[in-house]
């Protein structure tokens, strides 16, 4: 690892501190803030799930922006690590319109927002 | 004993200029530099909409298929951040999309209705898109301007003095894009680390992290390659006199 790469590392480090941490269980989002305090998420309290692309500057990201009856805003990007459990969360929840092998296609396929949940 | 003679300017342009100059061309070099991979991984993931594409018309797409054209774009997404400026790379990450947002009422409040928040979370960052493009193009000029402004100096000059006006403007472009580059990377992270997690600043509102780095490279490139050219064309300056105009007296 470069010098510049260990430097971001701890300037990445310092600003990560202050976001929360995602983990996919069977069937919630369990947030962790920065204090140690944990939000569970149900996936069942879903209201809203949105694929979208978003510019960073040197590519583009697929992120999967969930938003939760209590109001809560969940983004995860392709490249997470809970990219592969929610989408396996969503599909067992049986609320969106297509296998999420088809949404996740259709993502990198049209840079266009894509609705998931079933109306 | 060696003596020097007494340094005298041979071309004149003003203090001002010259520091304009060295401050854009280290900047400039930056952001051409950046927006040139961004432009690599553009022709690259059309690859990939291409495949994706296909397989939709296809009309059936397996787990095994999916999670491979996944993991693949991943790759290109983690790899395309490596060539970067040591600014780009830091900028980069910090876009990556944030996992905890502020919550739907706040949201509502600032965009006024359920259809312009989802508009909001599907649009691909504008803001970004535009800056990407812009500071690409404005980059190549810094970076054209000044080398035309260089060769311009050194043809100028007399015959007599060319050698070390021509070491002079290449210490000050070489220092320039060293300071620059330096100078981008550090005003990004001492500003990302200031605005972290939220700043609000009189009348601009909120300024998050992203847009924090954003500026601070901006000026940190700008005052980082005045400083570098103004140092690169002082050291430059000194050698070429130290190996040619020492005179030697018995």
């Amino acid at each position: 690892m470069s010098l510049i790469d260990r430097l971001n590392r701890r300037v990445l480090a310092r600003l990560d501190a202050a976001r929360a941490q995602v983990m996919v269980e069977r069937d919630a989002i369990r947030l962790v803030a920065p204090d140690g305090a944990e939000q569970v998420l149900r996936i069942a309290d879903l209201a809203e799930a949105v694929v979208v692309h978003r510019d960073g500057y040197a590519v583009e990201h697929i992120v999967l922006a969930l938003r939760f009856a209590g109001g809560q805003r969940v983004d995860v990007a392709q490249d997470d690590p809970a990219w592969v459990p929610l989408a396996a969360a969503l599909d067992r929840s049986g609320r969106t319109r297509m296998p999420s092998s088809e949404w996740q296609v259709r993502s990198i396929a049209d840079p266009a927002p894509l609705s998931l949940l079933q109306d | 004993m060696a003596t020097r003679p007494r340094e005298e300017p041979e071309f004149l342009y003003s203090p001002a200029v010259r520091v304009a100059e060295g401050a854009t061309f280290g900047l400039g070099t930056n952001l051409t530099w950046d927006a040139y991979q961004r432009r690599l991984y553009n022709q690259q993931n059309a690859v990939f909409t291409r495949q994706a594409n296909a397989l939709l018309r296809r009309g059936f797409i397996t787990e095994a298929e999916t999670r491979i054209l996944i993991d693949q774009r991943n790759a290109l997404v983690r790899d395309a951040r490596r060539p970067l400026s040591p600014f780009g790379r830091l900028y980069s990450e910090i876009l990556k999309p944030t996992r905890n947002l502020p919550t739907y009422e706040r949201l509502l409040s600032a965009k006024g209705t359920q259809e312009a928040i989802l508009q909001s979370v599907g649009r691909t960052r504008a803001v970004v898109n535009r800056l990407s493009v812009t500071m690409g193009y404005a980059g190549r000029s810094m970076v054209v301007v000044n080398l035309a402004l260089s060769v311009v100096v050194i043809v100028q000059a007399s015959p007599e003095n060319r050698g070390r006006v021509a070491a002079g403007q290449g210490g000050a472009l070489a220092g320039g894009a060293a300071g620059g580059w330096a100078g981008a990377w550090a005003g990004c992270a001492g500003a990302a680390l200031i605005a972290s997690p939220s700043l609000v600043v009189p009348i601009i509102g909120e300024v998050g992290t992203g847009g924090a780095c954003l500026v601070g490279g901006i000026v940190g490139g700008l005052g980082g390659g005045a400083l570098g050219a103004w140092a690169g064309d002082r050291a430059a300056t000194s050698v070429y006199d130290y190996v040619t105009r020492l005179e030697w007296r018995r």
